[in-house]
Order: structure tokens, then C-alpha cells, then sequence
């Protein structure tokens, strides 16, 4: 029966593990400009090439 | 050595793409890919002089007293950041160019650009360029900047919600072992654990997200109003608090999976009804129009409007905005019709009075300063909106608090007869399964998934408690100038003598009375800096009185100022006749069928326009009937307004504030452009305005549906009662009943806004 308290405590690790990511990127505004980024990418990256040549 | 093919490659010096073939543009030493890279690259980069005008540079003088309180904030001598609004920013384009700003303006050091908000984060270095600067830039390349003035963030709502679904999803899971008959004799230390981790989680919700519902209602029993944050803090606190008792008793595991799941499902209500278009500022101060600063003489520097004073000397720009009440120094000409809606500029002398959000024509001039800020009429026109009071009546939230506790002790006295040790449990019961979640949740949801909706349709309202109001409208109230009328006043000009067109097009290009520029426009006569014409001087409601360089006398006016039929303008020079221009106003062309319909719907229309009386069509006359009111400043229209119940008010400029807010729903008509958002509780885009009795019916459908899943929880409601009076209500039955009666209820209107859409 001790088995099942050790699953259990680490599957609500792993769930608090994912609250503690959502709060991570909630507060640091990922979810402020849900559009920008994706248009972010669109657009050449100017430092690589220089590094290229 | 693969790589070195790919360099030798000649690139764009603007977009960086490798230049194919032979079509190289060369410029200045530098190779393009096409010409629009090398203009843009020009451009951008003052090759050739481009840049800001001295104009644009000096429009923007005022903002060199930005500091914190408008988004600017310092990191060290050599770097600040300036947040900053740019509502014409729409497509991805936008983002690149703003993005790359630190290529084609010296002294910036980054951007970032934040596209759902239309904000960006310049970083610059203040030793070698100033906001001023930057700002002129902006507007400059196309992207005019406004000011941030307060800080709207919903990440922390975000945050919430997530700890609620957390939280939720938890709780239930941990339930579920007891509900599937969990052997509660083996294994006591697992079931204990169940419960106690389900308390737990519930418990968070109930601190983190439910504390909110916990305050409002506080604050509404001290305030002595009825919300329905009343009823459902009962239900929330008669949840934990009997959850608790049952749990140290050791008789069950409580409702804590079901209070956790009501929080969820009150907060996601609560999302989709603040849920608001980020790119629309419907909240205006008058600070956005005035200027932040201004040169005083006395002082020799730019100062904050707030910490000018009475008495001090103070600079006007041409075509800036009075930020104070002031005496003129000189003689003026201005423009009220930010704040009184007339057109027609106003002249004055010097000793006369400047209002506040006038705009200055023809020339600058000093002022003395007659009324610091913060008290002037401005502000008065400006008044806060009312705040927030519920989806649900306060009256039928009392009734149905008040149904709800006499239930509950009727239901507990009688099983004080039948069985006293169970009386407590059935009268908390009551308070636990009546508690109105499925009730609050019904609107939010429907007017919040209709506003969605509308937006397809080109209305855009700023919270679905626009969609009620809209349901709701028995009289529309339009203002003529820019609602009904399209702004395009560019009539038929016939021209006599056309040797006369330069003098002609010199004198009304002086002018900026909308007949005046439309007649420029139509001679199509290029006037810049002309000085030939003398004792230029414009009369209202009569014309213009000048005289050229040959000393002739001219007249451009209504016929009655010249002895001549009324309607069309005249321009006379030394009496005789050179042209004849017919100021057609054009009135929206859809506008009769969609007059003629909103009335087969019901609605009383008014027409409130603060111009002088113009012929209107015939079919238009019999819309309105008697309800014609023209010269209206602002007090008046707002007068005109306020009697009317569930009166919306169609309206364009800052001149409709006030009417506006005395409205039930004030909308505002946007042509094209979006760059600037009059103050207003939604914006109709004018290209989709033959949609609007289409929006109306949707809005009545919508309020219908609403009303229908008012009954619908009423009957969960009513039935959990039932349950509870019995005494059957046990933790099983909760968990089911509650979120079956939150989601059937959210599904019928989402289901019902989609059915009832209009289509487009």
C-alpha cells in the first residue's frame, strides 16, 4: 500500500512542477502579446548572417 | 567552406535578401534589391534629408517633461525606456519596421513591440536623443504616438484562473476515489489523504481566486446595496465551512471538489465578460488631447500644465491645443470644435478669453495664464463613467438572497421536528446548492461570446454589458456631423471666369470651413506661403472678405451676404460672378433603408447635431418627425438625452462625451482608420453600418436566450433545493448537480449566441 502514497506524491509533484511553470510564464508576460512573437519570426535574423560571413 | 558561396552573394543593403540577377539598384554607393528597398532605405536613413518636418518636430516639443508617470522610466544616465502607445500599428510589417528602429535612428538602443496591446518598449540613450525627438519619428514613419497613462495589465486575472483550473482539477481528482467506493474500512490512511489533499486544494481556490467574491460582497452588505457577490459569498462560505465540520468529524470528505469547481467556473465567467479588445482604448483622459507641457515665457522652459500659475506668460504654437484657461495677448483665431461641435472657427481679440481644448489657427500668440489646471470646463465635460453593478437587478438579487434564507430555516425548522440532530445540516444545504453560480455565469457568457460575434459585424463593444444595453434601445439618438453625413464634403464647383482660379484658390485655402477646403480642393490649385492677399477676414454664417494684389474686392459667401438665391456658395470678385459652388453634403447613402428599419423595429430616432440647421432629405424628415434639434452645444444634447430611457447615442467626435455617458450606450462611428478612439462604450466601423438593425435584433435575440437561462438555473436551483429540504443532498449529489447546472447553462447561450449570429 506505501507504493501508492510514493505515486502519488510525485504525480502532484509533477502537477505542481506544471502550476509552478504556468505561474513562471504568466508573470514574466508570455501571455501579454499572444500574436507579436509569431510575426517575431517572420522576420530575418540580421545578427546570424553577420556571424555567417 | 560550403558557406562562403552564400556570402559572396551580393545582399540588400535595406532588406538583407541576396540580390538576384542583374537587378541591382545602386544608390549612394549601396546596392538594393529594388527600388522600394533603396526609397525606404532613403528614407529611413536621411540619405537624402528625409525626416521629421520642423513642424512635425515642434508638435511634439511638449513631451520633453515625459517622465515616469507617462511610462518613461530611467535605468541610468545613458539609458531609459519609454513605453509607449501606437495605435496604428495593425500588421506584421508594422512590428519589423518599429523593431529595426535602432538601424534608422540614432540613440536607440532597442525596441520591443507588444502587438495586442499596440505598445512598444523603446530603449534609448537620453545624451543623445530626446523623447521629443523619438516621438516625431514615430509619427513620422507613420505610427503618431500616444501617451500611457495608466497601467492596464490583466496578468494577474490570468494567474488566477490558472490557479482556479489548478486547483479544480486537483480537488476533483482527489475526490473521485471516495465517489467510486473507495474501501473506506482497509485503507483509512488513503482516504484521509484523499480528503485531506481535496480540502486542501479547495482551500487554496477559496484564498487565491475566491477572495475576490469574498470582498465584493463585504463591500456591498457595507454599502448597503444587493449584489449577487451577496448570495454566492453565502454559498462559498457555507461550503467550506460545513465542508470542514464533516471533514474533522470524519463523516465524509465534504463538498470541497464542488466549491473548488464553482470558483473555476465564476472566474471564467468573470474572464469572458472583462474579456476586451487590448487594441482599443475606449478609456480617454483629457490628457490624452491636451499637451503635456508648455513654453512659459516666464520661465524660459517648457513646464507641466499642472504646475503653471495664475498670472504666468505662456507661448502658443499655431495648431496647438489650450491646455489652461488664458487671456490672449494677441489676436487669434480658433477652433471649438472639439468642445462645442460647431465648426465655424472663432476670432478673437487680444484680452479675450482662451478656453481650454480649443485649437489654434493661422498663428501662435501669448497668453496669460487665467485658471491653472484641473478646474477648467474641460474637465467638466470629462466625467467618470458609472462603475460596475451586476448582470442580475439589485432587486431581484434581495429577493432571491432573501428567498434563499427563508428557505433554509423553514427547511431546517421543520427537521427540527422530524430529526433535531440533522437541522443544521439541511438548512446549510439550502445556502450550498441555491447558491447563484449558474445564474451569474448566464450573461457573461452570452453577451460575452455575442460581442465576439458583433466584432465580425464591425461593432465593437467595450463589454458584453453592451450587448444588453443594445437589447434594450427604444430610441436612437444620431449626431448629424460626422454620424449621418460622410466626411467627404467635396461638392460641384463651376467655374466662370477661370482666369480668377489662382486668387480664387489663395483665399480659400486660408480658410477651414469645410465649404471653404472643399472648394480649394476641387480647383485643384497648389497655394503655399501666399502673401498677395490683404484684409483677409472671415465672417461667420456670411463668407470671406479679402482683397488680392490688384486691389479687387472679393467675396466667397452664402448667397444672402450678396443679394443672391440661397444654397450654393458664391465667389465674387469686384461684383461679378467667378464661380458658383454647390456644397453637396453627402449623407451616408445606406442610411434611409436603415432608418426606415431600426423604426420597423420600434425605435424612436432624434437628431442632435450641434451645426447650424441644414436641408435635410425628405424621406429623413418623416424618420425623425418633431425630434429635430440642430445648434446643440454639449450640455444641451446631454439634456436632450438624459430623459430618454434606453437611449442610444450614435455620435463621432470628443465633442459627445457628456452625451455619451447620459446615454445608455454611447457608440461611436469610425471611418477607416484606426488611430484614434473617441472615449465611448463601443465603435462602429461606418463601412459596416448597414449591419447595425441586423446587430440590434441579434442584441434582442441574445437578451431572450438570456432570460430563458435565468429560468433554466432557476430550475436547477429549485431542484437542489428540493434535494436539500429533503435531506438527500449528499457530497455526490453536489458535485454532480452544481457543475451539470453551470455547464448546461453556459453551453444553452454559447449555443444560442452562435444559432441566433447574424450572418454577414
Amino acid at each position: 500500500m506505501n507504493i501508492i502514497f510514493l505515486l502519488l506524491f510525485f504525480s502532484l509533484l509533477i502537477a505542481v512542477a506544471f502550476l509552478a511553470a504556468f505561474l513562471w510564464s504568466s508573470n514574466s508576460g508570455q501571455f501579454e502579446d499572444v500574436e507579436g512573437p509569431a510575426m517575431r519570426m517572420l522576420r530575418e535574423d540580421r545578427k546570424k548572417q553577420s556571424t555567417n560571413s | 567552406m560550403k558557406n562562403s558561396e552564400t556570402v559572396d552573394l551580393p545582399t540588400c543593403e535595406f532588406c538583407e535578401q541576396p540580390i538576384e540577377g542583374l537587378a541591382v539598384v545602386k544608390r549612394a554607393n549601396r546596392e538594393f534589391c529594388c527600388s522600394g528597398c533603396a526609397t525606404a532605405h532613403e528614407m529611413l536613413h536621411g540619405d537624402s534629408g528625409y525626416g521629421p518636418s520642423p513642424e512635425l518636430l515642434s508638435k511634439y516639443e511638449h513631451l520633453i517633461v515625459t517622465s515616469e508617470a507617462e511610462g518613461l522610466q530611467k535605468y541610468s544616465s545613458t539609458s531609459v525606456i519609454w513605453e509607449v502607445s501606437l495605435p496604428a500599428i495593425h500588421c506584421t510589417s508594422c512590428l519589423i519596421l518599429l523593431e529595426r528602429m535602432p538601424e534608422w535612428l540614432h540613440g536607440v538602443n532597442d525596441v520591443r513591440v507588444s502587438f495586442s496591446a499596440k505598445k512598444a518598449h523603446i530603449s534609448f540613450d537620453p545624451t543623445q536623443i530626446s523623447v521629443p525627438v523619438v516621438a516625431a519619428w514615430l509619427d513620422f514613419v507613420g505610427y503618431p504616438p500616444f501617451l500611457i497613462t495608466k497601467k492596464h495589465t490583466n496578468s494577474g486575472e490570468i494567474t488566477k484562473l490558472g490557479i482556479a483550473g489548478f486547483a479544480m482539477g486537483n480537488a476533483m481528482m482527489s475526490a473521485f476515489p471516495e465517489y467510486f467506493g473507495l474501501d473506506t474500512s482497509g485503507s483509512s490512511e488513503l482516504l484521509l489523504f484523499f480528503r485531506y489533499s481535496t480540502a486542501f486544494f479547495a482551500t487554496l481556490s477559496l484564498i487565491v481566486a475566491g477572495r475576490f467574491y469574498l470582498e465584493s460582497a463585504f463591500k456591498a452588505i457595507r454599502g448597503k446595496t444587493w449584489s449577487l457577490d451577496i448570495p454566492i459569498a453565502i454559498g462559498m462560505i457555507a461550503l467550506w465551512s460545513w465542508s470542514f465540520v464533516l471533514l474533522i468529524r470524519g463523516t465524509s470528505g465534504g463538498y470541497f471538489d464542488s466549491l473548488s469547481g464553482l470558483i473555476f467556473f465564476l472566474l471564467l465567467g468573470k474572464f469572458f465578460q472583462r474579456k476586451t479588445y487590448a487594441a482599443f482604448s475606449f478609456e480617454r483622459t483629457v490628457n490624452d488631447f491636451l499637451p503635456l507641457s508648455v513654453f512659459s515665457v516666464d520661465q524660459g522652459q517648457f513646464t507641466r500644465i499642472g504646475n503653471l500659475k495664475k498670472g504666468e506668460i505662456i507661448e502658443l504654437a499655431a495648431g496647438s491645443i489650450v491646455p489652461v484657461e488664458a487671456i490672449a495677448n494677441d489676436a487669434f483665431q480658433i477652433d471649438y470644435s472639439f468642445i462645442t461641435g460647431e465648426s465655424e472657427p472663432v476670432r478673437g481679440e487680444a484680452g479675450a478669453r482662451l478656453l481650454v481644448g480649443g485649437k489654434l489657427l493661422d498663428q501662435g500668440l501669448h497668453a496669460t495664464v487665467e485658471k491653472p489646471a484641473q478646474s477648467s470646463t474641460m474637465e467638466n465635460i470629462w466625467k467618470e463613467t458609472l462603475p460596475d453593478t451586476g448582470w442580475v437587478s439589485p432587486r431581484l438579487t434581495a429577493i432571491f438572497t432573501i428567498t434563499v434564507l427563508v428557505l433554509s430555516v423553514i427547511g431546517a425548522l421543520i427537521w427540527w421536528q422530524i430529526d433535531a440532530s440533522r437541522a443544521i445540516e439541511i438548512g446549510v444545504s439550502v445556502l450550498i446548492i441555491a447558491c447563484p453560480c449558474a445564474l451569474s455565469l448566464a450573461a457573461p457568457f452570452a453577451y460575452g461570446t455575442a460581442a465576439g460575434i458583433m466584432s465580425k459585424l464591425g461593432v465593437f463593444l467595450k463589454s458584453g454589458r453592451g450587448v444588453a444595453a443594445l437589447a434594450e434601445t427604444k430610441h436612437i439618438a444620431w449626431d448629424k456631423t460626422g454620424t449621418l453625413t460622410s466626411q467627404n464634403l467635396i461638392g460641384t464647383l463651376k467655374v466662370h471666369l477661370a482666369q480668377y482660379s489662382t486668387e480664387l484658390a489663395a483665399i480659400v485655402a486660408r480658410s477651414t470651413h469645410p465649404v471653404a477646403q472643399g472648394m480649394y480642393a476641387r480647383l485643384q490649385i497648389e497655394v503655399s506661403n501666399d502673401t498677395s492677399i490683404k484684409d483677409w477676414k472671415e465672417l461667420p454664417g456670411k463668407g470671406i472678405y479679402a482683397t488680392d494684389a490688384q486691389g479687387r474686392d472679393w467675396f466667397v459667401g452664402s448667397g444672402a451676404a450678396c443679394g443672391r438665391p440661397e444654397g450654393p456658395t458664391y465667389a465674387l470678385c469686384d461684383e461679378e460672378l467667378v464661380a458658383i459652388y454647390e456644397s453637396s453634403v453627402r449623407y451616408r447613402a445606406e442610411l434611409a433603408s436603415l432608418l426606415a428599419d431600426l423604426l420597423s423595429q420600434g425605435i424612436q430616432h432624434h437628431l442632435i447635431s450641434g451645426d447650424v440647421p441644414r436641408e435635410l432629405p425628405e424621406e429623413w424628415r418623416t424618420v425623425f418627425g418633431d425630434s429635430i434639434h440642430f445648434e446643440c452645444p454639449p450640455e444641451k444634447k446631454a439634456a436632450l438625452i438624459a430623459p430618454l430611457e434606453h437611449c442610444v447615442f450614435i455620435g463621432d467626435g470628443l465633442n459627445d462625451i457628456e452625451a455619451m455617458n447620459k446615454a445608455s450606450l454611447g457608440l461611436a462611428v469610425v471611418e477607416g482608420k484606426l488611430g484614434y478612439f473617441p472615449q465611448s462604450d463601443g465603435i462602429v466601423f461606418a463601412v459596416y453600418f448597414d449591419q447595425f438593425p441586423k446587430v440590434l435584433r441579434y442584441a434582442k435575440r441574445m437578451a431572450f436566450s438570456v432570460k430563458a437561462a435565468y429560468l433554466l438555473s432557476l430550475l436547477y436551483n429549485l431542484t437542489g433545493v428540493l434535494f436539500a429540504v429533503l435531506g438527500l443532498l449528499s457530497p455526490v449529489v453536489a458535485a454532480i448537480l452544481m457543475p451539470l447546472s453551470s455547464i448546461t447553462v453556459v453551453l444553452f447561450v454559447v449555443f444560442a449566441a452562435w444559432v441566433f449570429a447574424p450572418k454577414i
